[in-house]
């Protein structure tokens, strides 16, 4: 069998072989080209980013138009997933061939403890950029010692997101503009038993960044020296009356069997986000920038509040 | 009576056949309807047109992943048959010192699974500044024990006689393994060749480690890139390029179909 | 990938004196196996080393190795109640599919085993899974599943099931892995199955035959018997190839929700890669790698034994 088998497809074979090898050779020298283009005058920044969806385009076509804008620089724009994934994988590589230009990340934290990036005050001085053109509020938060880190590009506000529709179709009361920590609570419980399970109230990610605005809410600090501005913290401030009164009522909610758990890891937030869409979810904490893949994919009304004074507020 | 049984037979037969193949079956049609009749749940949407598969190759850089997979499945394949084929010869036809616990020195790595190698094996492309690269995506797997199981088999296969006759005539071990040995193998080393191109075409894991730009993704990874980049729209666009990833998939299967037949009853493989 | 059938009860080269003879310097056999050895020491055994190393060792915000902490690193991810979920929904996942796997497959060869007009077209169809990759499954599924788009999410919709967006239920999303997983893996079980039971002595059936047995008896008395090595041999590759499962999770579930199938091959890649816990990471794969050793380990004494009967 083998033998004519051999007969019948071999040339077949080989010659498919041989146009795969010549597709791959060009390949090669393509690669070479482009690499060679992309070198010869340009000088490549590469930009590694978190975003996606609608947010991902519109990042795309700024950078597009800076491309176009001039003829010195190549911004290469790479997603590499979300802030976490793409922290790790910046950390992972620190120091090696891949290392990005510059970098989009939310965990300045992380950031500084990693070191190794050049604190954007020191182009701002040099080029005397306007800062003036930022909020005060908006640029505190990206100072170390008074002196500016990273560029505010995509500041986000904590807001909470709830389903109108899920709110209506169980009679539950719409969330007020800002809305206190037992207003969201009762909404939960009412969503959660109104649905008979089909549905959990409400869900808060196990993300650091949501706790930590809750206790900024209630004008606490997660870590000592004013969260690390006026020197470097040495020790951590969790246990503070304002997380545990936040952590609380998250418990709370658990044992009204209104919470849904998404867990930990790099998968939560797009669970989260999907439950949501689902409609298996009335209320969450998220980024202002969820708003977009929200706007996209909810089939519903949907409403956006503060989360202010639901963390100032006893429950 | 009989016939009444066949046409029952025949009808399940068909009915599991379509069952099977409906999910590529689904996804080639999706692939040629409007993103707005998927979304619409319009399936049954007569539109039927190639755009897709013109705005996947115009707007994403899946021909760019097509070509890194074809290049690393190809160098992997390249690598593997030279260094398989030589440690299958040594297997197959030298006697030397400790072969029995180099064989098994061999045999225990396929105990030990790649997905518990993953962190050193980055840490050490890493250090060879080898990280978004061929060489990082290829090099690691250019031997492998299955490879050299397969073709030592095969090479044991070749008759006794031939051996000494090229000894007769003085042939060294290259010409014996190059005149001989190989030709008297092809059925085997083509399949050889088919499946571990098949394999590393399908690479995923590697890949989404070590590679961090569009330069040198490959398809699996870049699948997933292009989902997470646009996860609720364009259905279309995204079943366009799993199809166009999927075609080099169903070519080797259908060239290979035999050879794989082959392979379980002599070599054994699995995918 | 696994091996079938060959290497331990493989027939050991024949004559060593006329090869001895043949082979003038035998340390030519060194420069043969040189260049495998290489590859292998360095991207096989060293990372397998430097893997149970690790897994000694706490890590620092960089992922580098920062205190060797002996054990705890075992002692957590057993009283971590994620590890022992992810290790729990695995088991589940990796039996479920696994026998749903060989027993698709052997229905599939039970029904073209006969020789018969167009046999060779559907023994195509229903091998046609075998080689298409994780990720295109996947994607293929997820539209699907899709509860909006896909034909599946809608027809679960008609059939009024609440819960249609099985990805974002624990219990639809372990539904929707296993049902991949057995799309996938049935191709290569079948071309197995098909081989074991086409050798199966058709005098048998025929006695049977004489004697008045339903198919049923025939099914029970003789096939399975008579495939059951193969059977048995298909269930622990299976078995591991499942444990190894990681594209399917990473593009259809990303292991959510709440950790519902955040297998232990993927945990491992989010606690490396996603959380920087190399230490932890590196003491869960290592629980992986017994697992996997173990059941190679029992595949080659059963494939050593299956030859011997032979």
């Amino acid at each position: 069998m083998s033998k004519t088998f051999w007969h019948r497809w071999g040339q077949l074979i080989a010659a498919t072989l041989a146009v795969l090898a010549v597709v791959s050779g060009i390949a090669f020298t393509t690669t070479a080209r482009n690499a060679a283009q992309a070198s010869s005058g340009r000088i490549v920044i590469s930009f590694w980013h978190s975003m996606n969806r609608p947010n991902g385009q519109l990042l795309d076509k700024i950078v597009d138009n800076f491309n176009q804008s001039q003829t010195k620089y190549k911004v290469v724009s790479q997603y590499e997933g979300s802030y976490g994934l793409a922290e790790s994988k910046y950390i992972n590589t620190l120091h090696t061939n891949v290392t990005p230009t510059i970098m989009q990340q939310s965990d300045i934290p992380t950031m500084t403890a990693v070191g190794d990036y050049v604190p954007i005050q020191q182009f701002v001085d040099a080029d005397h950029y306007d800062l003036n053109q930022f909020y005060p509020g908006i640029l505190s938060g990206f100072k170390l010692k008074g002196k500016l880190q990273s560029m505010p590009f995509n500041a986000s506000s904590s807001v909470m997101y709830y389903n109108k529709d899920l709110f209506k179709k169980y009679g539950v009361k719409p969330l007020s503009k800002s809305p206190s920590y037992s207003e969201i609570r009762a909404a939960a419980k009412a969503l959660t038993e109104k649905s008979k399970g089909a549905m959990k109230g409400a869900t808060l990610q196990i993300y650091p960044w949501l706790p930590e605005q809750l206790a900024a809410n209630q004008n606490a600090v997660v870590v000592n020296k004013d969260n690390g501005r006026t020197a470097a913290a040495t020790s951590a401030e969790l246990n503070t009356p304002a997380m545990q009164r936040t952590f609380a009522r998250v418990q709370n909610m658990i044992k009204d069997g209104s919470f849904q758990n998404y867990g930990t890891g790099s998968s939560a937030s797009v669970n989260q986000m999907a439950g949501f869409l689902a409609g298996k979810i009335g209320i969450f904490m998220q980024s202002s920038a969820a708003a977009g893949t929200i706007a996209k994919g909810a089939k519903f009304k949907w409403g956006e509040t503060f989360t202010g004074s639901c963390g100032r507020r006893t429950g | 009576m009989t016939q009444l049984k066949h046409a029952n037979h025949y009808f399940w037969l068909i009915l599991v056949a379509l069952l099977m193949s409906a999910p590529i079956l689904i996804g080639i049609w999706a692939s040629l309807l409007p993103t707005a009749d998927i979304a619409a749940g319009h399936l049954t949407s007569t539109n039927i047109s190639l755009a897709n598969y013109v705005a996947a190759i115009q707007t994403t850089p899946v021909l760019r992943y097509m070509a890194n997979s074809f290049i690393i499945a190809i160098l992997i394949t390249a690598g593997q048959l030279v260094l398989c084929t030589l440690a299958a010869y040594a297997f197959a036809f030298l006697d030397f010192r400790f072969k029995k616990q180099i064989f098994a020195l061999f045999l225990i790595t396929m105990m030990l699974p790649f997905e518990a190698q993953i962190i050193p094996n980055f840490q050490t492309v890493r250090t060879l500044g080898w990280l978004d690269s061929y060489a990082g995506l290829t090099i690691p797997f250019f031997a492998s024990a299955f490879g050299v199981f397969m073709l030592r088999q095969a090479f044991l296969q070749v008759p006794n006689e031939l051996h000494e006759y090229s000894q007769l005539i003085g042939l060294n071990h290259l010409q014996f393994l190059f005149r001989i040995v190989l030709p008297y193998s092809r059925s085997t080393i083509v399949t050889f060749v088919l499946y571990m191109f098949l394999t590393h075409w399908n690479d995923y894991l590697w890949p989404l480690i070590t590679t961090f730009t569009d330069q040198y993704r490959t398809t699996q990874v870049g699948l997933k890139q292009l989902q997470a980049q646009d996860t609720f729209s364009n259905w279309g666009v995204i079943m366009a390029t799993a199809i166009l990833i999927l075609l080099p998939t169903l070519i080797v299967l259908i060239i290979g179909q035999c050879y794989f037949r082959k392979g379980l009853n002599t070599g054994g493989l699995k995918a | 990938m696994e091996l079938h059938n060959t290497p331990v009860a493989a027939p050991s080269t024949t004559t060593s004196g006329t090869k001895g003879r043949f082979l003038k310097k035998t340390n030519a056999a060194l420069w043969f196996l040189l260049p495998s050895l290489v590859i292998l020491a360095v991207f096989t055994f060293y990372p397998m080393i430097m893997t149970a190393i690790e897994s000694l060792f706490s890590t620092n915000v960089r992922g580098e190795l920062a205190q060797f902490v002996g054990f705890s690193n075992y002692a957590e991810i057993f009283s971590d109640p994620l590890f022992l979920k992810s290790l729990v929904n695995t088991f589940i996942f990796v039996i479920t599919a696994g026998l749903g796997t060989i027993a698709l497959a052997l229905f599939l060869a039970s029904m073209v085993t006969e020789k018969m007009r167009g046999s060779g077209f559907f023994r195509t169809a229903f091998a046609s899974t075998m080689g298409i990759s994780g990720a295109v499954a996947s994607v293929l599924f997820l539209f699907l599943f899709n509860p909006s788009v896909g034909v599946l999410g809608i027809l679960l919709k008609d059939i009024g099931v609440k819960q249609n967006n099985l990805v974002a239920d624990p219990t639809g999303a372990m539904i929707i892995l296993v049902v991949v997983s057995i799309w996938m893996g049935t191709g290569f079980s079948f071309l197995n199955l098909l081989g074991a039971l086409q050798s199966v002595p058709a005098d048998y059936y025929a006695v049977a035959d004489l004697a008045g047995w339903s198919s049923w008896q025939k099914t029970w008395k003789i096939t399975i018997p008579m495939v059951s090595p193969t059977l048995f041999f298909l269930l622990v590759v299976e078995i591991i190839g499942k444990f190894k499962t990681f594209t399917e999770i990473d593009l259809i579930t990303g292991g959510g929700p709440d950790n519902a199938t955040n297998f232990i091959a993927y945990k491992v890649y989010t606690d490396a890669f996603g959380n920087r816990n190399f230490g932890i990471a590196a003491s869960e794969a290592l629980v992986l790698t017994a697992i996997i050793a173990f059941a190679t380990w029992f595949q080659f004494r059963f494939t050593e034994r299956k030859v011997y009967y032979k």
